[in-house]
């Protein structure tokens, strides 16, 4: 049957960079090993099972730059390694506890599968599931794009070298990483503003994507809303996220993840287990330990919810998937008949962590999405960007508005009372920045002088993170994120202070090397004003 | 135009930066957010009386200048909300202190910044907030 209309699955894959060598069990890294676990590695195993089967997958894959450093760095390469393990023990023991009380038992079992998968698939290739997705990109099942260099809401960086800075390290940290250029570049937060169209194209980059308030209320007004892509004056092409389908999968109230008998996230064993049979795994302090084993079951208190019971959770799957389905024909039935039989394209965009770390069926969903597409043979067609921009007509001209997907569609959560503290020196660290580049890019630099100025750079784009203001603002490891903030850029000022006073204190500089090892080509003349570079 | 002054008071002690900076961002269509750091000699020109610790922060249209608002607050409080308009355009701010013999001097201006034209968000929240306010 010929396709009544296109779908494009974007997840966007992203984690702050988190990398403390020195500290054998640092909190905060477990963000790392729980998404890799949780998410990436049910998602290649998604991939491979679909492949086997001569299913090419058609999502779209967003990778920022600091987890693609997180998954290339040995250093915590080591430690995933030892978490697997150590909760493969744990499981051991889990097992013996839960006997034969089922549901009990059989999720235990279920945790063992896939944290025997996540060992088995790190050891396949060897603790380097990159090459994987390198190779499920080369061979067309998925498309891979970067985002921002530390994942920045580039609206809220004013000068302009910045932005390129954030825009340019990303492009060439993905031709690096995945030896291609990457044509799609997810903005953070879906943060859009008009400055971004010459550095995205400069980069090389062709298309990204925008909440549906910026297409709505870009000039001239959008024909065919968030059903077609745009193209802005400089031949950036637009995609904008259409909010039913996103709703359905993200919301927890509205959506498939909140079904009751779907895995609860928020009980855990980490808090409910007895402390002195945890100890081992809890290193000192109550902490989630990724092994939940109830479900939502409704609006209940936590200590009411009920046991987990995986199958009745992957039927429900099942149900999910048919009638996203439904809706997602129905939709293009209605959007169709409306633009006089043109067939739109439904763009949805999520975060990948939602798909099995926070919605744990998550995984499963898509998967029965994407094979109910090509098995039952829907008028559906699952493509990526890239596939669909080669295949449609020039797209129409628009200058979409200032806009995000943050609550209330704008810089609320990032820009608030809880967190605007960390503007000022993060801004000032940035001028700082460019005021060096200025200074020294046509200098004869001694070695370390370059070294001290490139970690200087690095250390400004760490400050830049998303991440920072949004964890104080919603108070979750809050006084993590203002410590780093403040560092990045106490780093940076005092490194570009011993430059200039020529002090350079090499084995403080080589500990910052160390541990905020990502973007090994970085030139801080990325941030000069000089438009040539 | 708004003459108001700021609830908020400085909470902590201003950072000394090289050079005195001012910021303007946007927040959302009808706020954007004023901040910036002082160098050791205008923070001693505040604390020696110099300046009055009272300063204007003036919001105008880019380009034009044209006068949308003005804020008072302490020279030491560091950032500021101020509203703008709907309806889009772009904006910048302007911080001016009198001194002890009376004469009021622009100390800073910011780059412009743009707002949003449009103002309605199409619905719930959706993102990853959703998830993380179920703690909340």
């Amino acid at each position: 049957m010929s396709a009544k209309g296109s779908l494009v699955l974007v997840l966007h894959a992203h984690l702050p960079y988190v990398n403390h060598p020195s500290s054998p069990d640092f909190l905060e890294e477990n963000w790392f090993f729980e998404g890799v676990v949780e998410t990436y590695i049910p998602l290649i195993t998604m991939l491979e099972s679909l492949a086997k089967d001569g299913i090419k997958a058609g999502l779209t894959l967003s990778i920022s730059p600091t987890l693609g450093a997180m998954l290339e760095n040995e250093n915590l390469e080591k430690k995933l390694i030892s978490y697997v393990e150590s909760r493969l023990a744990l499981l051991e023991k889990e097992s013996e506890r839960a006997g034969d009380r089922e549901p009990l038992a059989k999720t235990v079992r279920l945790y063992q599968r896939v944290y025997e998968q996540a060992a088995g698939l790190l050891h396949k290739y060897s603790g380097d599931i990159i090459t994987p997705l390198k190779q499920f990109q080369a061979a067309g099942h998925i498309e891979i794009i970067t985002t921002s260099a530390t994942h920045a809401v580039l609206p809220l960086l004013p000068r302009p070298e910045a932005l390129r800075a954030q825009i340019a390290v990303a492009a060439e940290d993905y031709e690096d990483r995945f030896n291609r250029k990457s044509s799609g570049f997810w903005l953070p937060e879906c943060a859009y503003d008009r400055r971004l169209q010459t550095y995205l194209k400069l980069s090389g980059f062709n298309f990204v994507f925008l909440e549906s308030h910026g297409v709505q209320f870009g000039s001239p007004s959008a024909p065919r809303g968030v059903y077609s892509p745009y193209r802005t004056p400089n031949g950036l092409s637009l995609f904008g996220r259409d909010c039913e389908s996103s709703r359905e999968v993200w919301s927890s109230r509205y959506g498939y993840p909140g079904d009751p008998v779907y895995r609860e996230f928020y009980r855990d064993l980490g808090y409910d287990g007895e402390e002195g049979y945890l100890n081992p795994w809890l290193g000192g302090q109550r902490r989630p330990l990724g092994l939940k084993y109830h479900r939502i079951t409704g609006e209940v208190d936590l200590a009411k919810k009920e046991l987990y019971d995986p199958d009745a959770a992957l039927a429900r799957v099942e149900e999910h998937a048919a009638d996203f389905l439904a809706k997602r024909l129905a939709q293009v039935e209605a959007i169709s008949a409306a633009n006089g039989g043109n067939r739109p394209v439904i763009t949805g965009c999520y975060d990948a962590e939602l798909f099995g770390h926070w919605w744990f069926e998550g995984p499963a969903f898509l998967e029965s999405v994407i094979r109910r597409i090509r098995q039952d043979r829907l008028p559906l067609q699952l493509v990526t960007p890239s596939e669909y921009l080669n295949s449609c007509q020039e797209p129409p001209e628009l200058e979409p508005d200032l806009s995000s997907w943050g609550e209330k569609g704008y810089f609320d959560p990032w820009l608030n009372q809880a967190n605007d503290s960390i503007y000022a020196p993060i801004l000032g660290a940035t001028e700082r920045m460019v005021e060096m580049a200025n200074r020294f890019r046509s200098h004869d630099l001694t070695h370390v002088s370059s070294r001290a100025l490139n970690q200087a750079a690095r250390e400004v784009l760490l400050s830049q993170a998303s991440d920072w203001p949004f964890l104080l603002y919603i108070d979750s490891h809050a006084r993590y994120a203002g410590e780093r903030v403040r560092g990045h850029c106490r780093n940076a000022e005092e490194l570009l202070t011993q430059v200039l006073e020529r002090r350079v204190d090499e084995r403080n500089l080589a500990a910052l090397e160390r541990d905020h090892a990502l973007f090994p080509r970085l030139d801080f003349r990325i941030f000069s004003s000089a438009s040539e570079f | 135009m708004r003459m108001e002054t700021a609830e908020r008071t400085s909470d902590s002690a201003p950072a000394k930066a090289s050079v005195d900076r001012l910021f303007l961002l946007p927040k959302n269509p009808s706020e954007m957010f004023a901040c910036w750091q002082w160098t050791a000699a205008k923070i001693e020109d505040f604390g020696s009386g110099f300046f009055a610790p009272e300063i204007s922060v003036a919001v105008l249209r880019h380009p034009g200048g044209e006068p949308v608002g003005e804020y008072r607050c302490r020279w030491d409080s560091q950032r500021l909300y101020v509203s703008v308009p709907p309806g889009g355009g772009a904006f910048f701010v302007e911080l001016r202190a009198d001194t002890s013999e009376g004469r009021r001097e622009l100390l800073l201006s910011s780059e412009p910044a743009a707002t949003p034209a449009g103002s309605a968000p199409c619905g719930p929240a959706s993102t990853s907030g959703e998830f993380y306010r179920k703690s909340l």
